[in-house]
């Protein structure tokens, strides 16, 4: 069967995921009678966030382009499990989600760490209260030191990254699309934080002893 | 640790001061090629479960009839039996240009194999996605061979 593919501008913002839920819902029912070419608006618009996702988890642009295509392929394989009266991009990002975690164990590397081994230790809530320098707040932006302390992330804290500060999902949702229990994810969004200022330290005394 | 941001303020950094990495311009491509070979991987499998299906029926409807024709043939010594095999029709619901090559010539040769020991002329086509087994088996050659009193 012949099927013509329409190319998006990739330069557009990203869709927004909550309207399309109808859509989806509505296409993947054509799909599922046999019409790939039903699909192909539900792929154009979660495929960026699927993509961002896996490069963050990965932190390889290669790896994250295979990974997005695995997920839609066993997005498609699965589609008659989906419950269309829930939203696809949850679904589909724990898909990726997974997929991401198969494709470490297949090459033996090390996803910088579950949520559950990252965020194992005590936590200090007080510590977050401190007093906060304006010049600390400042070099964040400027450096833009922020952005690469992120980059850093890998594994689930970088999908906790994503699925939070990107795609806005309540930590309800976030637990589901990861396997977690919501007390985790939210203990684990109080570690991600205290990680990322970690980070942010380190690279401005580096900055500092150039 | 000396220095820290309060969550409202590392979040909203986190919000608007972090970019997504650029997504190749080839992503949409090659997701949907992925789909479009699965989609055909699907056609092809399903058409060879209709396939074998379709030989089944066949199969099962030639050896009913060519029992019926014996027995016909039992106790009206001499007597043509005369059942139609016209009306036999298998809908796959299988598009014509879903039917791969292959898989239209395994279910020509099936069909094929099944007339072949009746030494009857049964013309297998598919036209559609309803495929049909038109014939007139001679009845009489299958029986005689069949029974030779």
């Amino acid at each position: 069967m012949n099927v013509t593919m329409a190319f998006r501008d990739l330069s557009l913002p990203a869709p927004d995921t909550t309207r399309g839920a109808d859509a989806d819902g509505e296409a993947i029912a054509r799909t599922l009678s046999g019409d790939l070419r039903a699909f192909e608006p539900v792929v154009a618009r979660h495929e960026r966030a699927v993509y961002t996702l896996l490069h963050r988890m990965t932190g390889s642009a290669e790896d994250a382009e295979d990974l997005a295509q695995e997920t839609f392929l066993k997005a498609y394989r699965a589609l008659a499990r989906f419950d269309r009266k829930r939203p696809f991009r949850p679904w589909i990002l724990r898909i990726a989600a997974n997929a991401a975690h198969q494709h470490a164990r297949r090459h033996r590397r090390v996803l910088v760490v579950s949520l559950d081994d990252e965020f194992g230790e005590p936590i200090d809530i007080a510590d977050d209260r401190a007093a906060v320098p304006g010049d600390y707040l400042a070099r964040m932006q400027d450096a833009n030191l922020l952005a690469r302390a992120v980059a850093e992330l890998r594994g689930e804290s970088a999908a906790l990254f994503h699925l939070h500060y990107r795609e806005e999902l309540a930590v309800e949702t976030i637990a589901e699309t990861l396997g977690k229990r919501p007390n985790t994810v939210a203990v684990a969004l109080h570690r991600l934080r205290q990680q990322l200022r970690h980070a942010v330290e380190r690279l401005i005394t580096m900055e500092e002893r150039r | 640790m000396t220095h820290h941001a309060p969550d409202h303020e590392l979040d909203t950094l986190l919000r608007e001061r972090v970019e997504d990495p650029p997504v190749p311009s080839s992503l949409h491509a090659g997701i949907m090629a992925t789909l479009e070979r699965e989609h055909r991987h699907k056609s092809r499998r399903r058409a060879l479960g209709a396939t074998a299906a379709i030989g089944l029926a066949a199969a099962l409807a030639v050896g009913v009839f060519a029992s019926r024709s014996a027995s016909t043939h039992h106790q009206h010594p001499g007597r043509i039996p005369t059942i139609p095999l016209a009306s036999l029709r298998i809908n796959t619901e299988i598009p014509p240009l879903a039917l791969p090559t292959a898989y239209r010539n395994l279910a020509t040769s099936t069909a094929a194999a099944v007339a072949a020991p009746l030494n009857a002329p049964l013309n297998f086509s598919i036209p559609g996605p309803t495929l049909r087994l038109p014939t007139e088996i001679p009845w009489r050659a299958l029986v005689e061979e069949g029974n030779p009193a």
